[in-house]
This record gives structure tokens, C-alpha cells and sequence, in this order.
């Protein structure tokens, strides 16, 4: 990973994006985007394909190395400091699901994995597993899986790291209706016990339960906001082309699509 | 399933000592099968004795070892680069070994040609060198190891390439010429103690170095960005990886020269009853590819006896075949 500056930020703040830019393959992907991540709440980005939301989220965890800008963490951020799920496509066939879990805790005992689990360990993979409903399939091989069985393990790897932050994209991608709302629980519960989330998300719906809503277009953070604000909801309409309408239907934001 | 898994092993182990066995009482010579306790009875000839134990021990344990290194390096190689289908021998690494052992015997032929353990170590760091280059152009020229039909491409390029060159130089040399041809082919005719005894340095120096690095495999298993996050520092494991591998195939290289696909196959076979972390693969890999070279060493001594077929040759039609297969079974 690239060096992460860590420095005196806001308090409050565990992670701060200032004047990020990156370009990938010599194109410009991201330009000038600066945001921060509070403790203890829930951010989420959206935007439309190819607005650079990926791209954010691998600078945050030092994957990519910006052409401009810097990230900064906060003193109180401990070691390992963030969990991460990306989109890449994940190997690991052969894994078994508790094994793959089990790599989530490498950043607490050393990238060998010398000397094996703790009992912290072993509570903490539980906990993941049961965390996603996937506490059923443990001894099963991760190729004998579902898409969305798969993204769950997945999600139960990153939580199971236990990080003071977690960068997460697309982290429902592929899942049914009631696995979506698990997650949501999940991370909102992760969330209320101080932990900092980023999920670059897809689901406006879900999108808009997250604390605050980042907006991103052809690489540029467009809008940021509280997930009540109607600015923020102008802004999403707008950056998708009108094609959805965000409406209050009985107390929960809804996401309607304008066909 | 732990205790079936553990069983599975044991199995492998018994089958790879009845071969070593086997291959104790076969070759020219008056001995039948009870050859291996002949030799320890009082009344055995001398000459019995010295066949046993000077020529067809060192040729079986040898053996067993080549393939065991030989397997472990296909382990290692396919969890390194993500690629079931990565092995030395299609990554360059064996073709780079057996180019500057070439260019070993060209230009210190006197030295090179001598017996003994110091001569026998001069051509495995040739060998090292050599399977480190190798490995290294593949992976340039393929940029990385993501794409397989370009990490095979590429192999293939610089194996005939490096083949060509050794090929050359064994043209320049006469001499070197006569030492490599059984090299070329694959030969455990020649594995002597001193050959054995760098094997089982190299295989004690590779097996616990790849096994304190399995749960970097395991963790690269989940993707590069995912194994950064999780703190592996990818650059020096790699490296180190790398190193392994070359280190075993180039001390394998080096014993018996170019043997084809027993990295290929034996990690294949294991997989499906050594679970899941690469720790066991590694183990279950070795003793697979003990198991495999010994019974290609006992069928090359029994398919034209009394001639005999040299042992690279026997591995390159059946893997031939089994890469054949393997590649007809994938998906894409």
C-alpha cells in the first residue's frame, strides 16, 4: 500500500480525503475530491457508472497511489486500520467459508499467520459469520456457493478484521431483499459502536438509510450531505438523468423510478 | 473429515514406500524383488550388495525426491501466480535451469564434470540462477501472471527460445553435448548419494520456507488488493515465493534434468482431499509428486526392459496428455 500520512485532523474525524485527484491507464479518474470520515457514521457514495466512486475508495485505502492530493488519518486510529472489500474478483475456490473468514484476522496475527487463531480470533470469525448468515455454511468449500452466498463471506472476511474503518464497495452486490436489510443492520450497527464506515453503494434505497450521502460524477464529488437533505436529493436525481425520484413514503426515503 | 483427509496422507506415504520398495528390487542384474533384503542377509554377494545399495538406493530415494521438489514448486507456482495451470517446466524456470547448467559445462567443463558434493552444488546454483531468469522473462513478457493463456504463451516462448540455446551450446561443446542428452531427456539413471544428499538440503531448506509462506498463498488466494489490505507486504513475498520455486526446481533440474509436468499434476491430484489451505496442499504436493516420479522411474525401467526409457520422456507424454485434459475441463 502506498504511504498513508497520519496526522492531527479534526476531531471526530478518523479519515480525510484532501484534494484527491488519480488517473488510471493515463486517464483522468478522479479530480479533486475532498471529503472526511466521521466516527461512528455511516457514509455512503453514489453515483452513476464510472464516476470514479471505485476509484475514491481504493486511494482511501492506499491502493492507489493520487497524482494530486492526500489522505489523512487521525492519531486514534489504531493498527489495522481499515477492512476492505473490494470488487475485484476474489479467488479462494478451494478455501473452505471458515477459512477464508479466518484470513480477515492475518492484519492481528501477523501476515504469516504465526502462531494461529486466538480466542479473540475465533470469536471475532463467529461473530462475521453469524453477522452475514453464513454461520450454517462454515465447512462448506466457497465454490459449492451462491453469488450472493459468496459476496456474504466476503462481507464476513472484511468485518471480521475488525478495523476502526471500513471501506467497502458494493458490499450488497448480488444480494436478495432480506440480506440487503441484514447488512444494513450490520453496518449501522458497527456504525453506533464507533466505527467509521465508506460504501461505495449502487441501492439508492440503501443508500439513503446510510448517516450521510456523497455524490459523485465524471470523478468529481458533486454533493454531500445529510441523508434528509434536499439538496443531496436534488443532486441524486440530477446526476442520474432524472431517471428516479426520491419521495418521502410513510417515513422512509423511497427511491422511485421515472420511467 | 480432518481424521479422512489425515488417512488420505498416510495413504500417499505408504504408496510412495512400497514404490521405493519396488524400485529397490528392479534393474539389469541376477536380483528379483527380494533384492532390497538380500542385500542386508549375511550370505549376499558383494556384488549384490553394491547394486543395491550404490546404484538402485540412491536412484529410488533420488527419484523420490526429484519429485517430491518438483511437486512442491508446482504448488507453489500455481498459488504464487493464481494460475492452476502454472508448473516450472511451463513457466521457463526449468528451461532457464538447464541453460546455464549448459553454459556451466561449456565453460568450467573440467570442474563441472568432476564427482562429488562441491561439484554437484556448482551445478544447482548455476541451475537456481538459471530457473530465476527464466521464471522472471516469462513474467515479463506475459506482464504478470493474470492472463493463463498468456502466462502459457509466454512459457512456451521462452522454454524453445532458452531450449534452443542450450541446444547450442551443447553444438559448441562435444563434450557437454554427451552430459546433457541424458539431462535433456529427463534421467534418474545417473542420481548418485552425493545427488540425493543436495536434493534433501534443497527439499529441507524449500518445504518449511513454502510452509512458514503458506498463509501468504491463502490470503493472494483472495486477490492482490484484498491480500494488501490484509497486510502482506506482496514485493518481498513474492520474491521470496519465487526464490522457493526456483530453488526446488533448480536443485530437481540440476539431479535429473529437464522432467516434464509432475509440477502440473501432483498439486491437481492432492486438491481435492487436502482441503483447503495452501499449508496442506504444500505437504500433500510433495509426497504426490514423490509418489508420481518413483512410479515413472519404476515403469521407465519396466516398459522396455532390459532397456530403459529415460523418466522425462515417460512424464512428458503422460502429463502431455493430463495438461491435455486439464485444459479441455476448464471452462474458459
Amino acid at each position: 500500500m502506498s504511504a498513508a500520512i497520519t496526522g492531527a485532523i479534526q476531531p471526530g474525524v478518523l479519515l480525510s480525503a484532501q484534494g484527491l485527484s488519480a488517473q488510471r491507464g493515463g486517464r483522468q479518474v478522479l479530480t479533486d475530491v475532498s471529503l472526511s470520515a466521521l466516527k461512528g457514521k455511516w457514509l455512503a457514495v453514489v453515483g452513476p457508472n464510472g464516476a470514479g466512486k471505485s476509484t475514491l475508495l481504493h486511494c482511501l485505502a492506499g491502493l492507489l497511489r493520487p497524482v494530486a492530493g492526500r489522505v489523512l488519518w487521525s492519531h486514534e486510529v489504531a493498527t489495522p486500520r481499515l477492512s476492505w472489500l473490494g470488487q475485484e474478483t476474489e479467488g479462494g475456490d478451494a478455501l473452505s467459508v471458515r477459512d477464508t473468514v479466518a484470513l480477515g484476522r492475518l492484519p492481528h496475527q501477523g501476515w504469516l499467520g504465526w502462531p494461529g487463531e486466538s480466542t479473540a480470533d475465533r470469536l471475532a470469525i463467529e461473530q462475521a459469520l453469524a453477522d452475514t448468515d453464513m454461520d450454517w455454511a462454515a465447512d462448506r468449500s466457497m465454490q459449492t456457493l451462491s453469488g450472493g452466498e459468496r459476496q456474504r463471506v466476503r462481507l464476513a472476511r472484511a468485518l471480521a478484521v475488525q478495523a476502526p474503518v471500513l471501506l467497502l464497495d458494493e458490499p450488497v452486490a448480488h444480494l436478495d431483499a432480506p440480506h440487503q436489510r441484514l447488512v444494513a443492520q450490520v453496518l449501522q450497527r458497527e456504525a453506533s459502536r464507533g466505527r467509521c464506515i465508506i460504501s461505495v453503494l449502487h441501492e439508492l434505497p440503501l443508500a439513503l438509510v446510510a448517516d450521510r450521502v456523497a455524490v459523485m460524477q465524471s470523478g468529481r464529488l458533486v454533493a454531500q450531505g445529510a441523508r434528509d437533505d434536499a439538496v443531496l436529493h436534488q443532486a441524486i436525481e440530477q446526476v442520474f438523468d432524472q431517471a428516479v425520484r426520491i419521495a418521502l413514503v410513510q417515513g422512509q426515503w423511497a427511491v422511485l423510478p421515472q420511467l | 473429515m480432518k481424521a479422512l483427509k489425515a488417512s488420505h496422507g498416510t495413504w500417499i506415504t505408504l504408496v510412495a514406500l512400497l514404490l521405493c520398495l519396488g524400485a529397490l528390487g528392479l534393474g539389469a542384474g541376477s536380483m528379483g524383488w527380494q533384492a532390497p533384503w538380500a542385500a542386508w542377509t549375511e550370505g549376499a554377494q558383494a556384488g549384490d550388495v553394491a547394486i543395491v545399495w550404490q546404484i538402485r538406493a540412491p536412484r529410488t530415494l533420488g527419484a523420490a525426491l526429484v519429485g517430491a521438489l518438483l511437486g512442491l514448486a508446482g504448488a507453489l507456482a500455481q498459488g504464487l501466480f493464481r494460475n492452476p495451470l502454472a508448473e516450472p517446466y511451463l513457466l521457463g524456470s526449468s528451461a532457464g535451469a538447464g541453460l546455464c547448467m549448459a553454459l556451466m559445462l561449456t565453460i568450467g567443463l573440467p570442474w563441472a564434470m568432476a564427482e562429488g558434493w562441491w561439484a554437484r552444488m556448482g551445478l544447482t546454483g548455476a541451475a537456481f540462477v538459471g530457473a530465476l531468469g527464466g521464471v522472471s522473462l516469462t513474467l515479463v513478457l506475459a506482464r504478470g501472471a493474470a492472463q493463463t493463456l498468456r502466462l502459457l504463451l509466454a512459457g512456451v516462448v521462452v522454454g524453445v527460445v532458452l531450449g534452443a540455446l542450450t541446444q547450442l551450446m551443447m553444438v559448441w561443446s562435444g563434450e557437454a553435448w554427451r552430459v546433457m542428452q541424458a539431462f535433456m531427456l529427463g534421467n534418474t539413471a545417473l542420481l548418485g548419494w552425493d545427488a540425493c544428499a543436495v536434493l534433501a538440503l534443497a527439499l529441507l531448506v524449500c518445504l518449511p520456507a513454502a510452509l512458514v509462506l503458506a498463509r501468504v498463498l491463502d490470503a493472494l488466494s483472495l486477490g492482490e488488493d484484498t491480500a494488501r489490505t490484509l497486510g502482506v507486504p506482496l514485493g518481498r513475498t513474492r520474491v521470496a515465493l519465487v526464490a522457493v520455486m526456483a530453488l526446488a526446481t533448480a536443485a530437481a533440474v540440476a539431479q535429473a534434468g529437464l522432467v516434464a509436468f509432475v509440477g502440473l499434476a501432483a498439486p491437481h491430484l492432492v486438491r481435492p482431499w487436502s482441503g483447503s489451505r495452501h499449508g496442506r496442499l504444500l505437504v500433500g504436493a510433495t509426497l504426490m509428486g514423490a509418489v508420481l516420479l518413483t512410479g515413472a522411474d519404476v515403469l521407465s525401467r519396466c516398459l522396455l526392459a532390459p532397456q530403459e526409457l529415460p523418466v522425462g520422456v515417460l512424464t512428458a507424454v503422460v502429463g502431455g496428455i493430463y495438461l491435455l485434459l486439464v485444459l479441455y475441463r476448464r471452462p474458459t
